[in-house]
């Protein structure tokens, strides 16, 4: 076993990158935001940590946490905007900040190195680091699972008319995960920069967008562990099918649209429900069976 | 504690609400009738902010909640229980009572969620249950054990009997009383009104937009246009029997 996780390090690491992304992703959709910035946070945060890597020589951890804290800020700056729009008015409204990030990206020469991109980022991230990332993630997102604001988030997604007739201030949370989104997707951008030895603007385009919601379409947008098995099968997808590796991005699309009509509400969810439904059959049987 | 004067809101050129004005005391259970497209439920969703006015003012306790944000207006104390109930089906029963909460923003309510299920004992049994899987009455009921939970200071309902069974209403209505024999001030909005009028201390009749009749609720019971227009015969002799 662990000689197949050694053999297939660079893999694992991908996956638990993505994962970072995916709940990026994850927590602007369970407020009911439907954001696709995760890939400019991304884009944000993993230029400021390269740079600060390169030209500042700061350590690993205060690169992650100035790519965390660049992309919370412009999650803040995009919610004032975003607040006064809903639904697909607002996923144009995020990708077109995808699209100025990537533009910054490509035209600010002196500062991101243009087209050509940074090259010789020291690789600064290993397995170690990057579980602890997630760990540190996941406790933050069960924290606002337990808390109110999960419940908050859960409300103003299923019905906002219910949500602030309960008092709840849909721009107050909706704001707050645009932070949390912005923050994650940050990390997750520095993350890629200090494993990618190399940045070019077109890492964080459509693609990554994509794939950033289709990790969470995937596995399941409800239990907190969905995101992450969505970034695991579609990051090992390639992996294991070599063959289709060239076919990818096709491969992604059938599977996106395979589990939308069938599974709807992602694996993890899917099978979580599953397991329920059996326990609450086998419980209505044995209480037919008992009197 | 509640006044709105000379209230108007329309949708586009549409005028719904022409010019309503009624005030609700502290302690009062107050009736709001009408026929279907009365403008009552509009009257309702303007009050608390779920529309914008577009004449008049709306006064709460000695501040003017006119053009205020629904959830700020949910916080300030003034809690209605929509139309139609809107429980979060995905949830549990507990989970939605919890979400109540979110309107104390510091505020205390004389109700946990011991008190409601003390109200509502079929919510206890319930309580792991999804909410999407209570029956219509059931749901009612944890719609308003939801918006008690929030500590109301005026509570409103809207058509709290639409599509319940007579037995069910029946349950509700007398959790109402006692609530209002606790001191809570409420404001219902109903379309049968034999079953608000009997409940009620005053109660408002809106037509077309306008409120065009007030007046205590006995006085109105007996008001001969009130009986040729809302108290058909059958339903009149079914109210008089219960009151009796």
């Amino acid at each position: 076993m662990s000689g197949f996780i050694l053999g297939h390090l660079s893999v694992f690491e991908l996956v638990l990158v993505n994962g970072v992304l995916a709940y990026s992703q994850y927590i602007a959709l369970r407020a009911g935001v439907f954001s696709m910035a995760t890939a400019g946070f991304a884009a944000l945060g993993a230029y400021t940590a390269a740079l600060f890597a390169v030209r500042l020589g700061f350590p690993v951890w205060a690169g992650l946490f100035a790519a965390a804290l660049i992309g919370a800020v412009a999650g803040l700056v995009l919610a004032l905007p975003l607040a006064r729009l809903r639904g697909v008015f607002q996923a144009i409204a995020t990708l077109a900040f995808v699209q100025i990030v990537m533009s910054v990206g490509l035209y600010w020469e002196s500062l991101t190195g243009g087209a050509l991109g940074l090259n010789g980022i020291p690789k600064l991230v290993h397995p170690g680091h990057l579980l602890v990332v997630l760990a540190i993630v996941l406790y933050v997102l069960r924290a606002v699972s337990r808390t109110g604001i999960g419940r908050a988030f859960d409300t103003i997604r299923q019905d906002e008319t219910v949500a602030v007739s309960l008092g709840i201030s849909v721009v107050k949370y909706q704001s707050l995960a645009f932070v949390l989104s912005g923050a994650l997707g940050g990390l997750g951008g520095g993350l890629i920069a200090y494993r990618n030895y190399s940045l070019v603007p077109e890492d964080f385009g459509f693609p990554l967008l994509i794939a950033a919601l289709s990790f969470v379409v995937l596995g399941g947008r409800n239990a907190v562990a969905g995101p992450l098995v969505g970034a695991l099968i579609l990051t090992l997808l390639p992996e294991v099918a070599r063959p289709l590796a060239d076919y990818r991005l096709a491969v992604n699309g059938v599977l996106i649209v395979l589990a939308i009509i069938y599974w709807p509400y992602g694996v993890v969810d899917t099978v979580i429900l599953h397991w329920r439904q059996r326990k609450a059959a086998r419980a209505q049987a044995v209480a037919e069976v008992v009197p | 504690m509640l006044t709105l004067n000379k209230l108007a809101t329309s949708y586009g050129r549409i005028q719904a609400v022409r010019e309503a004005t009624l005030h609700v005391e502290q302690g009062e259970l107050i009736a709001l009738i009408g026929p279907n497209g009365a403008g009552k439920s509009t009257l309702l969703n303007t009050l608390s902010g779920l529309l914008q006015p577009t004449n008049g003012t709306v006064h709460f306790f000695d501040q003017n909640i006119t053009g205020w944000r629904a959830d700020k207006i949910a916080r300030a104390g003034l809690l209605q229980v929509p139309e139609g109930r809107q429980v979060l089906g995905p949830l549990t029963v507990e989970d939605n009572l919890l979400l109540g909460r979110q309107a104390l923003a510091g505020r205390e309510s004389r109700h946990g969620l011991e008190d409601v299920y003390a109200l509502f004992p079929i919510l206890r049994e319930r309580s792991r249950q999804k909410a999407g899987t209570l029956s219509g009455g059931q749901q009612q009921m944890l719609a308003i054990g939801r918006a008690l939970m929030g500590g109301p200071r005026l509570l409103v309902l809207d058509e709290p009997s639409l599509g319940l069974a007579p037995i069910i209403v029946n349950q509700v209505f007398a959790v109402l009383q006692t609530l209002r024999q606790s001191g809570l001030t409420i404001l219902l909005v109903e379309q049968n009104a034999s079953l608000a009028l009997a409940a009620s201390d005053r109660a408002y009749v809106m037509e077309h937009g306008h409120v065009v009749l007030d007046g205590p609720s006995q006085n109105l019971r007996h008001d001969p246009r009130i009986i040729e227009h809302y108290l058909p015969s059958a339903e009149g002799g079914v109210s008089a029997r219960a009151a009796a």
